[in-house]
């Protein structure tokens, strides 16, 4: 490859040297190995769902819906996706309260208490949850053993730590649309500060807070080493359930936990290109946004 | 600060209180609690941990387990984020929503999946034993099984991490390169890899971190006596039984905690120089 020569100046921009060629192999290659490696388990997941049985053969002996109504319908499901929904809803909602003001506060007013929420912000990015969550239990039984337990507890330390995902989103957006000027401009005319932060900021930074709480809420929607320490089995959350299938005392379990486990990456598929969408209408300047975390 | 300004900050007060209550103050009692001896303050429960045989054992396998999936998330990931960076549009949209996806999916559903593919009756293993005899799949539990399994959380973690970097990879580097002569090998050997070292070893420390605390996934897969056992699991298991008492488990949280602070200041260190060059 050193033997190519000054490459002529028509050809800078095109794709003819053998080099692109091979770069241009090696993409398509990377990329078919990543897809294949993260489908073929959810692959497994679909047919797995919808086989009479599937147990030692390459394909399934026969085809049925039965676990998919089976899972659709049940009350224990039912009720699973509906605390893990409250969860998220909950925790959205106080992160709303206290992040928005908050994040106004140090890109607006007083920018001196930035650094306080970013050192803060990177906590729950940098330690393992399952410390976090060692720390509220230990903490709680010691200080107050009636709160442990709880569901109040629950969401708390679920929004200390998902609260970066909205903060960051919420501080970009606040500065990409010249949040402190707007507010001049709220406050010159004579509106309150709450009226600017209702009627000013919020809508201008609506795309931000949507996306931030749409990662806010994945990520609660699938949390399993904080629920599993402060609660346990007594609230059981979607996580929990397929726990609870997995460990495999409830007979014909599988079927229902893949159909279940299959849907949930569907629909956290369809959120997450919700994400994108917004994300690429807003073109935020932000450099590195950490993924939403779950495991 | 005067009392006017004070009372302009008050709006930022409620998230600070939360942020010392859910993140600042347990990690002091976990302090607390794991330099707590009898008759008074010591190092006594980190010397206990250090010379037993099982915390040894499991912080070992952590650390090894760790350093494997950094390893692979680094050799495998760079040139897929590499593809990944090129990707133009809508095909775009929709691998990076995959990959968004795939990267929170660590659950026992996960663990599932891959009990069907490589588990004992699993199709993988049934279509290797059909083709070449006999055969057993490591089991999930084990150090193969699980970096398996975690490599389809962590990878497409770390292509996260990695995108927003690799894209100031500038394309006229590549043009200057080749007009200057040098081929595809030399503009990766001289320009691309130097350029992206600090920051596929700071992604790369970012999911040895993760791994240390990965939990949901090992939880389930690493029940049986055979499997492996890891200090997150470790901590977890003491929390729910309490057999060891709490000491043992606030001692192994501040032992991740002092490497994740020590991680963190490494990573900072390392994307200041990344970004120094660009």
């Amino acid at each position: 490859m050193s033997a190519q020569t000054v490459a002529p100046l028509a050809s800078t921009g095109t794709t003819t040297s053998n080099d692109e060629a091979d770069s241009f192999l090696g993409r398509w290659g990377a990329l078919i190995l990543l897809i294949g490696f993260l489908g073929i388990p959810l692959l497994a997941l679909l047919v797995f769902s919808v086989a009479t049985a599937w147990s030692g053969t390459v394909l399934p002996s026969g085809y049925t819906a039965e676990h998919w109504i089976g899972a659709l319908t049940s009350s224990d499901v039912l009720s699973a996706v509906g605390r893990s929904l409250f969860l998220a809803v909950a925790v959205c909602v106080i992160n709303w309260i206290l992040v928005i003001p908050a994040a106004y506060v140090s890109v607006v007013v007083e920018p001196r208490i930035r650094p306080w929420f970013q050192a803060l912000a990177v906590v729950p990015f940098a330690l393992p949850w399952i410390v976090i969550a060692a720390g509220m239990q230990l903490t709680v039984k010691e200080i107050a053993p009636g709160l442990f337990g709880t569901v109040g507890l629950l969401v708390l330390t679920l929004s200390g730590v998902t609260f970066p995902y909205l903060y960051w989103a919420v501080e970009n957006s606040l500065i990409t649309n010249n949040a402190k000027q707007l507010s001049e401009a709220a406050r010159m005319s004579g509106a309150s500060l709450p009226r600017t932060l209702l009627q000013v900021i919020v809508p201008a930074i609506r795309t931000g807070v949507m996306s931030g709480s749409l990662l806010t809420a994945a990520s609660v929607f699938g949390e399993f080493p904080i629920t599993m320490t402060l609660i346990g089995g007594g609230y059981e959350t979607l996580p929990l359930w397929t726990l609870r299938m997995f460990s495999g005392r409830v007979p014909g379990a599988g079927a229902e936990l893949a159909a279940v486990s299959f849907a949930t990456f569907a629909l956290l598929f369809a959120v997450s290109l919700l994400i994108t969408r917004i994300d690429t209408a807003t073109k935020p300047a932000d450099p590195v946004r950490p993924p939403a975390r779950i495991s | 600060m005067n009392l006017e300004r004070l009372g302009r900050t008050a709006p930022a007060v409620p998230l600070l209180v939360l942020g010392l209550v859910c993140l600042i103050f347990p990690l002091l009692v976990l302090l607390h609690i794991s330099l707590q001896v009898r008759g008074g303050y010591g190092l006594g429960n980190f010397i206990d941990v250090f010379s037993s045989g099982v915390d040894r054992a499991a912080l070992g396998n952590s650390l090894q387990f760790a350093l494997w999936q950094a390893g692979l998330c680094v050799v495998l990931g760079t040139p897929i984020a590499l593809a990944l960076v090129r990707l133009k549009g809508r095909a775009r949209g929709v691998v990076m929503s995959f990959i968004n996806v795939a990267s929170s999916f660590g659950g026992p559903g996960l663990a599932f999946a891959f009990m069907l593919l490589i588990g004992t009756t699993g199709v993988l293993t049934t279509i290797w034993s059909q083709l070449f005899g006999q055969a057993e799949f490591p089991s999930l539990g084990s150090m193969i099984g699980l970096n398996a399994i975690m490599l389809y959380v962590h990878l497409p973690l770390y292509l996260m991490l990695s995108l927003p970097s690799y894209a100031l990879l500038r394309n006229e580097w590549r043009e200057a390169a080749r007009m200057s002569g040098a081929g595809f090998w030399r503009f990766w050997r001289q320009v691309g890899l130097p350029t992206l070292a600090p920051f596929a070893l700071g992604n790369g420390l970012q999911i040895f971190m993760w791994s240390m605390g990965a939990y949901a996934i090992p939880y389930v897969v690493t029940t049986s006596p055979a499997s492996i056992d890891l200090i997150s699991i470790e901590i977890g298991r003491d929390l729910e039984s309490s057999v060891f008492g709490v000491e043992r488990a606030a001692t192994l949280s501040v032992i991740l905690m002092l490497l994740a602070i020590a991680m963190m200041w490494i990573y900072r260190t390392l994307q200041r120089r990344g970004e120094r060059i660009l």
